[in-house]
């Protein structure tokens, strides 16, 4: 199958500054990618998954030409996206934002027509194709609203009929689900698998590990700037299948003890998830392999300071695997 | 089906136009304060001068600017003067704005040259002033007993497009030098303060010491103020018009380039260093 989107040793490095009042602030250095190279083959939905700042957005920009790599190559439908950066973008549809990226005093027609004008189709293609999309989105009752009466939900929808307006083959969705309400999320989703099955390849990011075994042929999990693993949802899980999860709540948490229980015998990787830093609640997902290594790690949470809450035994997930290989856990599925 | 124009160009054109149109349709207060602040700031400046003049305040101002009517020199002054605020404004503050709803970088996913895009926007402001202008002047001239006829009309239209459309070539200056900063409007705020002083909107600029005349002979919108009075209001004197044309269209040439020179390179730099979408 061939790629329709290659990355080979992409780095990024941004130069920040911190604080300052009148003048500016301490300099700062951020790797947003270090090194990182994947493919995402022709007709295949690939996620990107992993926490905030991890690097998602930042790849999602070099591959739409919004932002130049500092060392490193990448191709988008054959383009480079340096070098032919034009043909890049007359490839691609992007939706970047859930709820920005409009004009809040046009209607939701009105919003897609003006890009279709900067897309240059044709009047009347354009208007039969944003009819399309309205209906395909649910939001034909709602189109000749203002947008500035639109929920996050609809704003999201939006946002992804404005990145399918010219009929891309390839389509970089960033977070398409966050922060919207089940319904919307899963009409959203049920969009998606509907261009996989027109052969559209589609570069999604997102840290809800739900989302990216129910969409994804193949998933790269992506910590600090690092491509860290990448496979189908299958082959990554079957890195933990062998292990045990246990997810404990405890009140009164500290670093220390995440890194007493990652120590521990038999646990092969431990993260934390704090939920209250006022009490110190905190969700720990605990990676291990052996009932003595349960048994230790449990002692553990009970000589401790905190408050042991609850303790849940789980399948393994997505979420275990990027615990395992970071020590890190993703955010909180929305 | 066809699905690409054939002219492209001539649709992003369209698409601007339009969209710029209907956003500002909807803003109903802004365009009543955009027509009717000229007349306001007219009425203003008559009383402060029958209030300095006296009953001489007439005989003065007519000695002064060689228009009869106040009323009209300084309406088509004011009017102007608002185009040309707006146009700075809009042309410094559209990185800034465009990033904060979220359609900043979208622009940069259409096949259009950006600079383009930006001076489309400028071309539409441009156009709803010419509707301004032609309102707020059709009325002043009917008061003043006078009309205009059509080629007089024509010469009207392209002296405040020419006129007004360079300093959208400022306003992509401002734009790239203050967007980091974030203050875009209060340096936009100086640069159409100096504007307005050095284009006699409301006086003539013989006030001025002859310095800031040579000065001011940069400043596309004096030219245009004084085309304007001597046309539309019947000041004495032929308007040495080709002259004056062929210097603006000159200023407008260097306005435009100096935009796209600032622009560009603020883009260059925004592309590396992930600029493009900070808000």
């Amino acid at each position: 199958m061939a790629s329709s989107v290659l990355v080979e040793n992409v780095s990024k490095v941004f130069h920040t500054r911190e604080g300052g009042l009148l003048f500016r602030g301490k300099k700062r250095v951020v790797e947003a990618l270090k090194n990182v190279s994947f493919e995402v083959r022709e007709g295949e939905v690939f996620g990107l998954l992993g926490p905030n700042g991890a690097g998602k957005t930042t790849t999602i920009k070099i591959l739409s030409t919004l932002l130049l790599p500092d060392s490193g190559d990448a191709w988008v439908n054959g383009y480079h996206v340096v070098k032919e950066a034009n043909k890049v973008r007359e490839s691609i549809g992007v939706s970047l934002y859930s709820d920005r990226g409009f004009y809040w005093k046009l209607s939701g027609r009105e919003n897609l027509m003006y890009f279709a004008r900067l897309y240059h189709l044709e009047r009347s293609y354009a208007k039969s194709r944003i009819d399309y999309l309205l209906k395909l989105l649910d939001l034909e009752s709602d189109a000749d609203r203002l947008v500035e009466e639109y929920s996050t939900g609809m704003k999201s929808k939006l946002n992804i009929a404005r990145a399918l307006l010219q009929d891309p083959p390839v389509l970089f969705l960033d977070e398409p689900t966050i922060g919207l309400d089940p319904t919307a999320a899963r009409k959203v989703r049920e969009v998606i698998m509907e261009l996989r099955g027109e052969g559209k390849t589609v570069l999604l990011t997102t840290h809800n590990m739900y989302e990216a075994e129910l969409l994804c042929d193949r998933v790269a999990i992506i910590s600090k700037g690092r491509v860290i693993a990448i496979g189908t949802p299958g082959e990554l899980k079957s890195k933990v299948s062998e292990h045990k999860v246990i997810e404990v709540e405890l009140a009164g948490f500290d670093e220390g003890l995440l890194e007493m229980v990652k120590q521990g015998r038999g646990v092969i990787g431990a993260a934390a998830r704090i939920r209250d830093p006022v009490s110190g609640l905190a969700e720990l997902r605990i990676v291990y392999d052996g009932d003595f290594a349960l048994k230790d790690v449990l002692g553990m949470l009970l000589s401790s300071r905190g408050r042991l809450i609850s303790v849940k035994s789980l399948e393994p997930t997505l979420e275990d695997v990027f615990v395992t290989m970071t020590g890190e856990r993703l955010e909180a599925p929305s | 089906m066809k699905r690409l124009v054939k002219y492209p160009v001539l649709a992003s054109l369209i698409g601007v136009i339009i969209k710029e149109m209907k956003i500002m349709s909807r803003y109903i207060g802004t365009l009543v304060i955009v027509i009717s602040l000229p007349y306001m700031l007219s009425g203003f400046f008559i009383g402060v001068g029958y209030t300095v003049g006296g009953e001489a305040a007439n005989r003065n101002f007519y000695m002064n600017t060689g228009v009869e009517s106040p009323l009209l020199y300084l309406t088509l002054g004011g009017t102007l003067m608002m185009a040309s605020m707006f146009l700075i404004e809009n042309a410094s503050g559209i990185i800034r704005e465009e990033q904060l709803i979220g359609t900043f970088e979208l622009h940069y996913l259409t096949p259009n040259n950006t600079i383009l895009l930006w001076f489309f926007h400028a071309i539409a402001s441009s156009l709803l002033f010419l509707g301004v202008f032609a309102a707020n002047a059709s009325l002043v001239i009917a008061v003043a007993g006078s009309l205009l006829n059509p080629y007089e009309w024509l010469l009207v239209f392209a002296i405040v497009l020419l006129g007004i459309l360079p300093l959208a070539g400022l306003g992509l200056v401002v734009a790239a030098l203050t967007v980091r900063f974030k203050e875009v409007w209060a340096v936009a705020n100086i640069v159409s303060s100096f504007i307005a002083m050095l284009s006699g909107f409301y006086y003539p600029l013989e006030v001025f010491p002859r310095a800031v005349q040579l000065i001011a002979q940069v400043v596309p919108t004096s030219h245009a103020s004084e085309l304007l009075k001597k046309i539309v209001s019947g000041m004495p004197g032929q308007p040495p018009l080709a002259e004056r044309l062929t210097l603006m269209a000159a200023l407008a040439l260097g306005y435009l380039a100096l935009g796209k020179v600032f622009y560009s390179r603020w883009e260059d730099e925004a592309r590396r260093k992930g600029e493009l979408s900070k808000y």
